[in-house]
This record gives C-alpha cells, sequence and structure tokens, in this order.
C-alpha cells in the first residue's frame, strides 16, 4: 500500500448498495465507532446524497486500486468558518490504522492544495481510539493537536462513548 | 407556552416577522450568529424558515413582564445518524443581551429536551469573541473543546468553544438550575 493507490472522488449513485453494505456490517459499524442501525438505501442516499445540495456536506469516495475503502464526510456550510468538519469511515477491520492516515492524508492533500481552506477538524470515537491505540500518535506525527473531547457524544452498542476532536491547520501542515 | 424566571418561550407567529426581518438583517447580531452569518433574510424567506416550517424546533422568546419578543431559541441533531446528541442555539435582540435572559430561555429549553426527547447530550458552539454569551454559558455548561482559529471575522480568526451538558448533570442538579 503506498500513497499514490488511494484515491478520492465524489459519490456516485451507484455507490450506495456500497455503503448499505457497509451500514449492514456489524463488525465495520462498531469498529468506525458508529452507531449500528437498519438503514433503507433510500435513506442513505437521502442522507448521504441528495442532502448535499441543501447543506453541503460533501461525501468523498476513498478507492485502493478501484476498491471502495472508506468514506468521508465532510462539512463546509458555514460562511464565516474557515475550515471543513470532517469524520471517516473505513471499509475494512484488516489496516484499518494504515488507512485511515492514508486517507486522510489524501484529504489533507486535497483540501490544503486545492480547496481554499485553512483547517480540517476531525471528529473521531473514543471506541476507534481504544481499538486503535497509535492512531492519536500518528496523527499527532501529521500536524493534528488534540482540541477537545465530547463527552458522552454518542450511543453505541447499550453505551455512551466520548468523540475527540482533532485538529491541524495549513501551517501545521507544513511544520 | 414553556415559563423559566423572566421569560416564556412560544412558537413564532406572523406578527413576529417583522422583528426578525430586523435581527436577521443586523450587522451587530450577524457577528454572533453561529449557522448563518452576515447572511441577509427576505420577509419571504423568513416567513418560510419561521411560520410555514413544520418540523424546526425553534421557539420565540418573550418576556413575562410585557410580551415583548426578545429573541429565538432553537435546537437540531448535528449528525442525522447519532440522534443521542442535540445542539442548540440562542439569539438574544442587541439591547437586551446583557441581562441574563439568554441563559433562562436555555434552561427553558431543558426542560422541553430533557422532560421529552431521550437524548443524552446538548452541545452549545460559541465564538472566542462572544464575550456575552461566553460568561453565563459556563454556568451551566462544561468547555470540552477549544477549536483553534476556527472562524474568519471582520479579517480576524477566532476560535470555537464547544459546550456539552449531559443528562445525568441535569438529573443531579435540576432544582438548582430552575432557581436560575
Amino acid at each position: 500500500m503506498d500513497d499514490t493507490r488511494i484515491s478520492l472522488r465524489a459519490v456516485k449513485n451507484e455507490d450506495i448498495s456500497d455503503i448499505y453494505e457497509l451500514y449492514r456490517n456489524k463488525k465495520i459499524v462498531y469498529n468506525n465507532g458508529i452507531a449500528f442501525g437498519l438503514y433503507s438505501e433510500n435513506f442513505l442516499k437521502l442522507a448521504l446524497i441528495d442532502k448535499n445540495l441543501l447543506s453541503k456536506n460533501v461525501t468523498l469516495i476513498a478507492e485502493d486500486d478501484g476498491t471502495m475503502i472508506g468514506i468521508i464526510y465532510y462539512e463546509c456550510s458555514k460562511p464565516m468558518m474557515t475550515g471543513v468538519a470532517i469524520s471517516i469511515i473505513i471499509n475494512t477491520i484488516n489496516n484499518y490504522e494504515k488507512y485511515y492516515i492514508q486517507v486522510l492524508l489524501s484529504f489533507m492533500n486535497y483540501v490544503f492544495k486545492q480547496q481554499n481552506y485553512y483547517r480540517i477538524t476531525i471528529y473521531i470515537s473514543e471506541l476507534v481510539i481504544i481499538r486503535n491505540k497509535e492512531l492519536i500518535t500518528k496523527m499527532e506525527e501529521n500536524g493534528f493537536l488534540k482540541e477537545g473531547i465530547l463527552k458522552e457524544e454518542r450511543y453505541i452498542n447499550g453505551k455512551f462513548y466520548d468523540t475527540y476532536i482533532m485538529g491541524v491547520t495549513r501551517e501545521d501542515k507544513v511544520r | 407556552m414553556i415559563r423559566q424566571g423572566r421569560v416564556y418561550l412560544r412558537a413564532f407567529e406572523e406578527k413576529d416577522m417583522k422583528k426578525i426581518w430586523e435581527w436577521k438583517n443586523n450587522e451587530n447580531l450577524a457577528r454572533y450568529e453561529s449557522s448563518n452569518p452576515f447572511i441577509t433574510m427576505s420577509e419571504k424567506e423568513i416567513e418560510k424558515a419561521y411560520i410555514n416550517s413544520s418540523g424546526k424546533n425553534c421557539y420565540a422568546i418573550c418576556l413575562k413582564s410585557n410580551d415583548e419578543l426578545i429573541g429565538e431559541v432553537s435546537f437540531w441533531y448535528p449528525n442525522i445518524l447519532n440522534q443521542s446528541t442535540v445542539e442548540l442555539g440562542v439569539s438574544i435582540e442587541e439591547e437586551k443581551c446583557k441581562y441574563g435572559y439568554g441563559i433562562e430561555a436555555t434552561v427553558a429549553l431543558f426542560k422541553i429536551i430533557f422532560n421529552n426527547i431521550l437524548i443524552n447530550r446538548i452541545s452549545f458552539c460559541i465564538g472566542s469573541h462572544n464575550f456575552y454569551s461566553k460568561g453565563p454559558l459556563e454556568k451551566l455548561f462544561n468547555c470540552d473543546g477549544i477549536i483553534k482559529n476556527d472562524r474568519l471575522i471582520d479579517g480576524k480568526y477566532y476560535d470555537t468553544y464547544i459546550y456539552g451538558f449531559l443528562r445525568k448533570d441535569y438529573d443531579r442538579i435540576i432544582h438548582d438550575i430552575l432557581k436560575l
């Protein structure tokens, strides 16, 4: 796996069936620290694709050699905000940390080089951090700083979990 | 109608539109809006957003003493797939924003949310330039994080403070809260 194989692209209607399968897979869902829900394809299409036009939320698909390995959701709807708020879902359990960082780096390149945003804020479930202990360290090596912890923000599998806020600015990335 | 301290919350009516139009086109108030700063709204857009919108959890804040409309308070789900957290926003008109009415309206909204909706957490975000709100908010909420240089207003970068309030805290200190 190297940088060049990871690519990002906009979501298409045809991706909905893959996203539907992802959300049906309990292991993948819990591994990403999100709540399991029985969502229909129509609901996912409405929430992730059609809604984008109204809310300016954007869904990107991350691919490794043409295979979907993850989804990035980012929000850029507030005019005075200097950056984007994102969450990442990785469609695999093996190599989770590696893929997470690779997808994040690809997204950072896109946002800082192609889009004129000043910062990226990423929301990560405590559940992801418990299972991937090196993730925060690796993110910090790439310029991210821990900026806060939202207490008991998500309800997953019968328990409340915190959500970590990590942030990076264009200058931090360069440094 | 939900009463708390010197204020009460009610639904918006057509008679409120003129005042909302003034708020939405007020440059000073716009600096403190977290969602749509410096975006003006026409009367038609206001009518659509405040009167003809059935699913919006938005309430008018009025003074008990003379029924004057002084602001708005609302809540929403920031993430459609995470129904355990809501975010709220409060806006008080310029002349009334120094008197603590916003915190009383927030407590009234707490009563609506925690007594009727099965959520666990309320989040509240403000810019670091919003010194009117910071002190009163910290009486109620814990600061969970500070997002650096998150906002650009009048050519300057400002941080965003993220506050949180949990259901277990509401259950524990409900009597103290209601005295506010």
